[in-house]
């Protein structure tokens, strides 16, 4: 009898220690599904920060008076069609000397699907964004969470989609976030990102005078 | 039952262990871009800053041969900065970043450049090595500009930049509007203080010298604030007379009108419509028509002055433009040319566009000794303010204008349209019923420049600048 006692005794301390092992497994499956999920989700936000500072750094470039009028003017266009909004804007795309002919960039962007985050109850909406060039080679994000870009002119006056007067632009605001391209909903986390270009090419004054000599008259 | 709850934790922790692997690994890439950028920022640094020593030099030796300069520009490699180093690679009499239609659009501007000797390209480049294992090793940026000494007045002198400048004080009271009528900044400056009303509206910056002056920010500025001096010098009407051959005809030396130019020996007052139209002048952009003013000039109210496209105005006394009255290139004034008694924005937007005979510049120029207390440098700094100039309201005057002396804006209300802009070596002044003025920044013709407002010296002017990343470095 006392043996049978032990018996069940063992069995369920045992079971117990098993289910706590169990249990404590599991938290950290989900611990590392989380820590993996943020850090892809890092990495790939990298990637489309690193070709965006390239691309809007370079707005511009290899252009004799960027927005010297409407016509040669280098954000080319700002609107939404067909559920995307787009963004075109000319610059140099490469170093190579023997061609410095500017490039037409397109950035555009949809809401395309949607994903549930860590907490189990946030829905957000999924915003599929792309990076073409004009031989068609495209660059695709499906994981942005959260994508703005905003013109602003000199005066930091909103430039907005639609509008005639790109040329006005000079600052362009960026926002985005997004989550690990995996897609083990529940789990998702955000990593976000923000910054405020102000490409030199996009300042008339940017090509202006930026040292002068004798001044007063007769002291150089 | 013990068999099964086993395999269930063994499972799990084997699927744990993975799990933990795989987030580590991607922990350690995660980390790895984030470091990368970091030193990416590095490297951008460092390239700034090699093109800020670059810019240096050049500026060190304006007036000098620039092709020459790569030698020593060149010996700037390997510097160390911040854990990594910037290289600079000067190359005189090209700018590889700029297709040649663009280059020679450029120099076009600036017809006094010898790109031998003027022209260098500036590569500076910033690099920093990533020691962690997974990310690429090798972090460069690279800057590339191109730039240009040319004279410090080519291709307008500084102070035709702003479309309103003084060299002393700046006094904007009632509401006049100031916008650019093609793109850039009507930016308005004074080398001494500076007063904006509250209702002043500025399609561009206001900047002052002077410290110690009350100020009223408005929020239709671009920005207020402190800004270096802006050279400017005082004209000699004798010496552009004499240089130009208009003899005094009230000696009996000459003739008081040509093709090329007309002498008013004495003040004039203009009333009612007057035009002048000499045989073959003021058709020639490269030579403007010259009217010489040998004491004040007077534009009545409500008249209406018309001068040849091409046309430069010397006045040795004062110029009164009083309310009402219009100075223009064609036929029509703002109010005619709209058929109403106060025109829009869009259509003095189009009114002005008539003025420029398909040009981008105003096509007239007015220079106003003003009441002749010319002094040499530094200023006169006299706290009276004379009308050297005086403009009323209610009229359009077309063309720069530069004055020796003090510039007043009367509004009157009814509003001022001026083309073109103003160089006030004494004071600027609007007083309070300039509400309603509006002004059309245009920069002034090269051809309407006389010699006496340029400058000595030189400029150095960045033509292009681009800059470059990983990956296009490292293709």
């Amino acid at each position: 009898m006392h043996a049978i006692i032990d018996h069940i005794a063992a069995v369920i301390i045992g079971a117990t220690i098993l289910l706590v092992l169990a249990v404590m497994s599991l938290k950290t499956q989900d611990g590392t599904i989380e820590a993996l999920q943020v850090n892809l989700g890092k990495s790939e936000l990298r990637q489309l920060i690193d070709q965006i500072e390239q691309d809007f750094n370079n707005m511009g470039s290899g252009m004799t008076y960027p927005n010297e009028d409407y016509a040669n003017r280098t954000i080319r266009t700002f609107g939404t069609a067909s559920g995307w909004t787009t963004l075109t804007f000319y610059g140099l795309q490469d170093d190579d000397a023997a061609t410095p002919d500017t490039v037409l960039v397109t950035y555009r962007w949809r809401q395309n699907g949607t994903a549930v985050l860590a907490d189990g109850t946030t829905t957000v909406d999924l915003t599929e964004v792309q990076r073409v060039m004009p031989s068609g080679t495209t660059d695709s994000y499906h994981n942005v969470t959260g994508f703005t870009i905003t013109l602003t002119d000199k005066t930091f006056a909103t430039v907005p989609t639609g509008s005639a007067n790109l040329h006005d632009a000079r600052y362009l605001d960026i926002d985005l976030s997004m989550i690990s391209p995996l897609g083990a909903e529940g789990l998702l986390q955000e990593t976000r990102w923000s910054k405020q270009f102000r490409p030199i090419n996009l300042n008339p004054e940017g090509r202006e005078v930026i040292q002068a000599a004798c001044f007063p008259i007769g002291v150089c | 039952m013990g068999h099964l709850s086993l395999l269930l934790v063994v499972g799990a922790f084997l699927v744990s262990g993975i799990l933990l692997y795989n987030a580590n690994n991607s922990a350690t890439a995660a980390g790895d871009r984030v470091w990368e950028h970091q030193r990416h920022v590095v490297a951008r640094d460092g390239a700034a800053t090699g093109m800020a020593r670059s810019v240096r030099t050049l500026t060190e030796n304006l007036n000098g041969d620039w092709s020459l300069l790569p030698a020593s520009l060149n010996l700037l490699a390997d510097e160390p900065y911040d854990g990594g180093t910037y290289t600079v690679k000067a190359f005189s009499n090209q700018c590889s970043i700029l297709n040649s239609t663009s280059q020679s659009k450029f120099l076009t501007r600036y017809p006094g450049v010898s790109p031998s000797t003027d022209l260098i390209e500036v590569r500076a480049t910033g690099t920093n090595t990533v020691l962690a294992t997974d990310s690429d090793t090798h972090q460069s940026h690279q800057i590339v500009a191109c730039y240009i000494q040319a004279d410090w007045s080519n291709p307008i002198p500084p102070s035709f930049q702003y479309s309103f400048i003084s060299n002393e004080f700046f006094d904007f009271k009632g509401g006049p509007e100031i916008q650019a009528y093609l793109d850039g900044e009507g930016n308005v400056h004074s080398n001494d203080g500076m007063y904006l009303g509250p209702k002043v509206v500025i399609d561009g910056h206001a900047t002052m010298v002077e410290t110690g002056i009350s100020q009223t920010k408005t929020d239709d500025v671009a920005s207020f604030g402190y800004g270096p001096s802006v050279p400017m010098r005082q004209f000699d009407p004798e010496t552009f007379r004499s240089s130009n051959n208009i003899p005094i005809a009230a000696d009996g030396t000459g003739p008081l009108s040509t093709t090329d130019y007309k002498y008013s020996p004495s003040s004039v007052t203009i009333g009612g419509n007057t035009t002048f139209s000499p045989p073959g002048g003021g058709t020639r952009e490269d030579d403007p028509w010259i009217w010489f003013v040998d004491g004040d000039l007077t534009i009545s109210g409500n008249a209406h002055l018309r001068l040849p496209q091409w046309t430069t105005v010397v006045v040795t006394g004062k110029l009164n433009v009083q309310a009402g009255a219009n100075v223009t290139v064609t036929g029509q004034t703002p109010k005619s040319y709209c058929g109403c008694s106060r025109p829009s924005d869009e259509q003095m937007r189009e009114w002005v566009g008539t003025q420029l005979l398909g040009g981008d510049h105003s096509p007239l120029a007015w220079y106003v000794d003003g009441d002749g207390d010319r002094v040499s440098a530094p200023s006169p700094d006299d706290d009276n303010v004379i009308d050297d100039v005086v403009l009323g309201g209610g009229g359009a005057l077309v063309g720069n204008i530069y004055t020796n002396g003090d510039y007043i804006l009367n509004g009157g209300g009814g509003g001022m349209n001026l083309v073109g802009n103003v160089v006030a070596y004494g004071d600027i002044r609007g007083n309070g019923g300039g509400n309603g003025n509006n002004f059309w920044f245009l920069e002034v013709g090269q051809q309407n420049i006389i010699p006496g407002v340029l400058l000595p010296g030189k400029q150095i002017v960045r033509l292009a600048y681009a800059e470059w990343t990983d990956p296009v470095l490292d293709n």
